[in-house]
């Protein structure tokens, strides 16, 4: 009963063909609610009370400084974290209810880290199928044959049977990526995905963000990459000492508002 | 503008080079001298003054200009330059000073050692004793049945060590509260059978198991390989334990962000890679398991020590041992030059580093 409803929720949600920018993304059923969450280590309080929507098809950016808790609200959604009071929605599941099936959750939200972890001792096809195969328990020929779409719609077909140990960090990040979309999550969170790559590289990472933004994936992306944040995100999210101390259009937040910590903020980058 | 500035560097360096290689050829030549030296005084002539024009000379006409120098660099920017050509030549003869040195230091210590033997007064009996070819032919056929039991022991030892030692490395890992009070017995075990002298428990298992029921006999082969089994598993469950803390967290957690079951995870993610990162020590329990399980000889089992020791028994001529010893090694040898091979490869694999 359950994994049906989830199929059927997974088709309709992340690869829609329809032009999904034309809407306002506001009008889009929300994907994600946080709600008032609260996290703390120790004494340490990292999230003072966070709460924002992510509707379908938007694209949210998270920026803020280093330790004003962005990396730990990532956390806290992927459930890597248990927060200590607040909500999380993923569509109409409590997320943070702890009589869930974790994994089930995890199934439904892909996640891209810095430090692209793929798995070392397995080719990229492997890395890209395992969750399909293991988890989703599709055949290996429907598992193969929507990886390599995915491969060659990044110019990574040819390397299908290549170990990570053998690519570019950038390779390997963009292949972190399609073993995150492998299964049509209904959300993406991508934590600081170019933050461990040479310079070089980070814009065929970037691209290929953009790209699936145009199809219209829901993506909730920390980064530190700002003109990036600008250009592609609908929505800037700008956390502070764990509050949220804007959230707006990405020209509200970085070019027009009337915070002076925060126009210190983005001074940074406009300069 | 930028070749001015090069010009003057790589002069130095050239210089530098040429500097070394000069301090070379002059102390050849200084050998050479001093050869010479020590012939013309058994002539009794004074030669020092000699001596000096001859090294003055020497200098003269090994020492090109500067300016010569650059040139060459320069003209010849792709061929090889006669520096790089200089010290090919120079590295050939090293290497083929160092191979007549260690061909000769060889058969030095061959020649001693035969020599050394050749000279002992018990030599000849001894000789009669380990190395009779009457007596290793004899014992041949028997060891080699006994061989076979080790063999087959080996191969049950090992599946048994892996399945065992791998569900001590996973508890000793786990932090499930459940499974607690097996952690603690999993690390007793560990730590007292890492302790044990293994000729004891061979003697505890051998003789104490079938103490408990005189009434039927159990085969001590099965009893050597359970206590062999026993011993080693808590070596190869340490190892094992070392290769999984040393999976960095990430993956799991990048596991377990795909949807991946803990359990999942542990045995598609964890234990492939920790098997990887620690296969040179796995391999080298195993080797030393190759020779062990010639230790359940003391139980009765007719294995190829004990058909040694029975050969022996019956003609006080030892050469058999040295027949199982043989044989011990022959079994062990295409393994270890395998396991060399590959930790050589995986040395140099890691060596050649990431590629972020």
């Amino acid at each position: 009963m359950a994994s049906a409803l989830l199929t059927s929720k997974q088709a309709s949600v992340a690869h829609v063909e329809e032009n999904p920018t034309s809407i306002p993304a506001e009008k889009n059923p929300v994907v994600l609610r946080i709600d008032n969450i609260r996290k703390s280590y120790g004494d340490l309080e990292v999230l003072k009370g966070i709460s924002f929507d992510i509707h379908q098809h938007e694209v949210v950016a998270l920026l803020g400084p280093s330790g004003s808790g962005k990396s730990t609200l990532m956390r806290c959604v992927n459930l890597l974290e248990q927060v200590n009071d607040g909500q999380i929605w993923l569509g109409d599941t409590d997320i943070t209810d702890p009589a869930i099936k974790q994994d089930d959750i995890r199934a439904r939200i892909g996640v891209v880290f810095q430090q692209f972890n793929l798995f070392p001792h397995m080719n990229v096809l492997n890395n890209v199928t395992l969750a399909a195969r293991k988890v989703h328990h599709w055949d290996k020929n429907r598992a193969n044959e929507r990886a390599m779409e995915l491969l060659e719609r990044i110019g990574m077909g040819a390397r299908a049977k290549a170990f990570p140990d053998q690519l570019s960090g950038g390779q390997q990040q963009r292949v972190a990526i399609c073993r995150a979309l492998m299964t049509n999550p209904e959300l993406l969170l991508l934590d600081e995905i170019t933050s461990a790559l040479d310079p070089m590289l980070v814009g065929e990472v970037l691209d290929m963000v953009r790209e699936l933004k145009e199809q219209g994936t829901t993506i909730l992306m920390a980064t530190h990459e700002m003109s990036f944040a600008h250009d592609a995100a609908d929505r800037v999210v700008l956390l502070r000492k764990g509050v949220i101390a804007e959230n707006g259009t990405p020209e509200e937040v970085m070019d027009n508002s009337q915070d002076p910590q925060t126009r210190e903020f983005f001074s940074h980058f406009r300069g | 503008m930028t070749r001015t500035i090069e010009l003057p560097q790589q002069s130095r360096q050239v210089n530098q080079l040429r500097h070394s290689e000069h301090v070379n050829t002059l102390n050849e030549l200084h050998n050479e001298l001093h050869e010479e030296l020590a012939e013309l005084n058994k002539h009794h002539h004074a030669l020092s003054p000699e001596t000096e024009k001859m090294e003055a000379t020497a200098h003269a006409a090994s020492t090109p200009t500067d300016a010569q120098r650059l040139k060459e660099h320069t003209v010849n920017k792709h061929a090889v330059s006669q520096v790089e050509l200089e010290r090919q030549a120079y590295r050939r003869k090293q290497r083929n000073k160092s191979i007549a040195t260690s061909l000769i230091s060889t058969v030095i210590l061959v020649a001693v050692v035969v020599v050394a033997l050749h000279n002992s007064p018990g030599w000849p009996r001894v000789k009669e004793t380990f190395f009779s070819p009457e007596y290793f032919m004899k014992s041949l056929p028997a060891i080699g049945q006994g061989l076979l039991l080790n063999l087959r022991i080996l191969g049950f030892a090992v599946v048994g060590v892996a399945v065992l030692a791998t569900g001590l490395a996973l508890l000793r890992t786990s932090k499930s509260p459940v499974l607690f009070p097996l952690r603690v017995l999993a690390s007793a075990y560990t730590t007292l059978m890492r302790g044990i002298p293994m000729i004891v428990l061979l003697y505890l298992i051998g003789f104490g198991i079938p103490g408990l029921d005189p009434t039927h006999r159990i085969d001590p082969a099965l009893l050597g390989t359970i206590a062999v089994v026993i011993d080693y598993a808590a070596y190869v469950s340490e190892v094992l334990r070392a290769g999984v803390n040393d999976v960095h967290p990430s993956q799991r957690a990048s596991a377990r962000s795909i949807g991946l079951s803990a359990s999942q995870t542990t045995w598609l993610v964890v234990i492939p890679q920790a098997i990887r990162k620690v296969t040179p020590a796995l391999m080298n329990d195993f080797i030393s398991m190759q020779k062990d399980v010639g230790l359940i000889s003391v139980l009765g089992a007719v294995d190829a020590v004990r058909a040694a020791q029975i050969s022996v028994a019956s003609s006080y001529n030892f050469t058999p041992y040295v027949v199982a010893s043989l044989m011990f090694i022959l079994m062990s040898v295409p393994f270890i030059i395998f396991s060399d091979w590959y930790s050589e490869r995986l040395r140099k694999r890691e060596l050649s580093g990431g590629t972020v």
